[in-house]
């Protein structure tokens, strides 16, 4: 996984409304059009997964920003993983 | 030439702006208490600028172009409304010239165009909220290796000293530092701040006996304190700067809603008196 390309889009996001958009709506199709990144990252990004973006050496940091710009609680997102469900759509946080 | 009229440590957390009802009434009342007062003892300084040294949250700076320190130079500075409104403050180009010429360094750049984002409009917002005293912005790299060691940080701040005193523009003139306690962010221990580091912290910046952190390697400085504890680089460089001023520690809190060890510092000459 290209961990630095994955930071940049979610970067991006908190930047350009249009790549906000792309993130939001989980476009796979949008993402893959801009950013190198392979199906694997893309899904991992989209979905997200958390642990699996870590392991993959993203910075915790983006994941901040990918919570403000995906709109869901960091901490609850976490407590998900752990229990193994999902990050859902929720109240923005931190 | 100036003179350091004083200086400020204390945390940021754009929390503590956009969503203050998440921390529990206390701890609220006890830190905005404490930045309060802290916001009285800074205008007691009478400052006519302020050397604020922060860091950058992926805002401003990435990965692919990270210094390690960078002052702003400009008239006017934005921040990025990242959590917290968006505010503009008054620099002076002239001002950050005359330190960086002082400070003849050359692992400090500079940047004109240089966004600040929460952990410099955090702390004004509650210190000068008018926005109406001038800074000169110093961005310390505090979140993605490779970071100075907390020894070269602690030196940096020493040269800072007559850095600032070298400027000609001000007379009087605060240095604030920005960041930390402890923290982690974002990973899967987000939320959590270790007050026992914390506490150890206080003591040793109050009493000037840092060794115990300025010989720690920032790998074991992350164990202890978390990914958000390498902004404590902001409070030894400003203890580096004035270390015959006396510190008063306004407020400790350990804040796991605002997602940090939440701690407030004022330093001073004795008896109050403006060094």
């Amino acid at each position: 996984m290209s961990a630095v390309e994955v930071m940049r889009c979610i970067r991006d996001g908190m930047q350009s409304a249009e790549v906000a958009e792309y993130l939001r709506r989980r476009d796979a199709t949008a993402i893959g059009g801009r950013y190198e990144l392979s199906g694997e990252e893309t899904a991992a990004l989209l979905l997200p997964d958390l642990q699996g973006l870590i392991d993959c050496g993203v910075h915790p940091f983006s994941l901040v920003q990918l919570s403000r710009v995906m709109r869901f609680d960091l901490k609850d997102a976490w407590a998900a993983a752990r229990s193994g469900a999902s990050a859902g759509a929720g109240p923005a946080g931190g | 030439m100036a003179t350091i009229a004083g200086a400020l440590a204390l945390s940021h957390g754009s929390f503590m702006i956009s969503q203050p009802e998440m921390a529990a009434a206390d701890a609220r009342e006890a830190a905005f208490g404490a930045l309060e007062l802290a916001r009285q003892r800074l205008l007691a300084m009478k400052p006519d600028a302020l050397v604020v040294i922060g860091t950058d949250h992926f805002n401003t700076f990435f990965v692919d172009a990270m210094p390690s320190i960078c002052v702003g130079v400009n008239d006017r500075y934005r921040g990025w409304a990242d959590n917290i409104p968006m505010y503009e403050i008054g620099g002076s180009a002239q001002a950050s010239r005359q330190l960086l010429a002082a400070l003849d360094d050359s692992d400090v750049s500079s940047k004109e165009d240089m966004r600040l984002d929460h952990s410099f409009f955090g702390p004004l917002h509650f210190l000068t909220p008018d926005m109406a005293i001038p800074i000169i912005p110093i961005f310390q790299n505090c979140i993605a290796e490779p970071m100075r060691s907390l020894r070269d940080v602690y030196r940096f701040g020493q040269r800072l000293r007559s850095a600032v005193e070298a400027v000609e523009v001000w007379d009087r003139v605060v240095v604030i530092g920005s960041g930390g306690l402890s923290h982690w962010i974002g990973g899967p221990e987000h939320s959590r701040v270790s007050d026992q580091f914390d506490e150890r912290f206080l003591a040793a910046f109050e009493s000037g006996e840092l060794a115990e952190f300025t010989e720690m390697e920032s790998g074991r400085l992350e164990l202890l304190a978390g990914n958000g504890g390498h902004e404590i680089r902001n409070w030894l460089a400003v203890r580096g700067c004035v270390p015959d001023l006396d510190v008063d520690v306004l407020c400790y809190r350990p804040i796991t809603d605002w997602l940090v060890g939440f701690a407030v510092t004022v330093l001073e000459g004795a008896h109050g008196v403006a060094a």
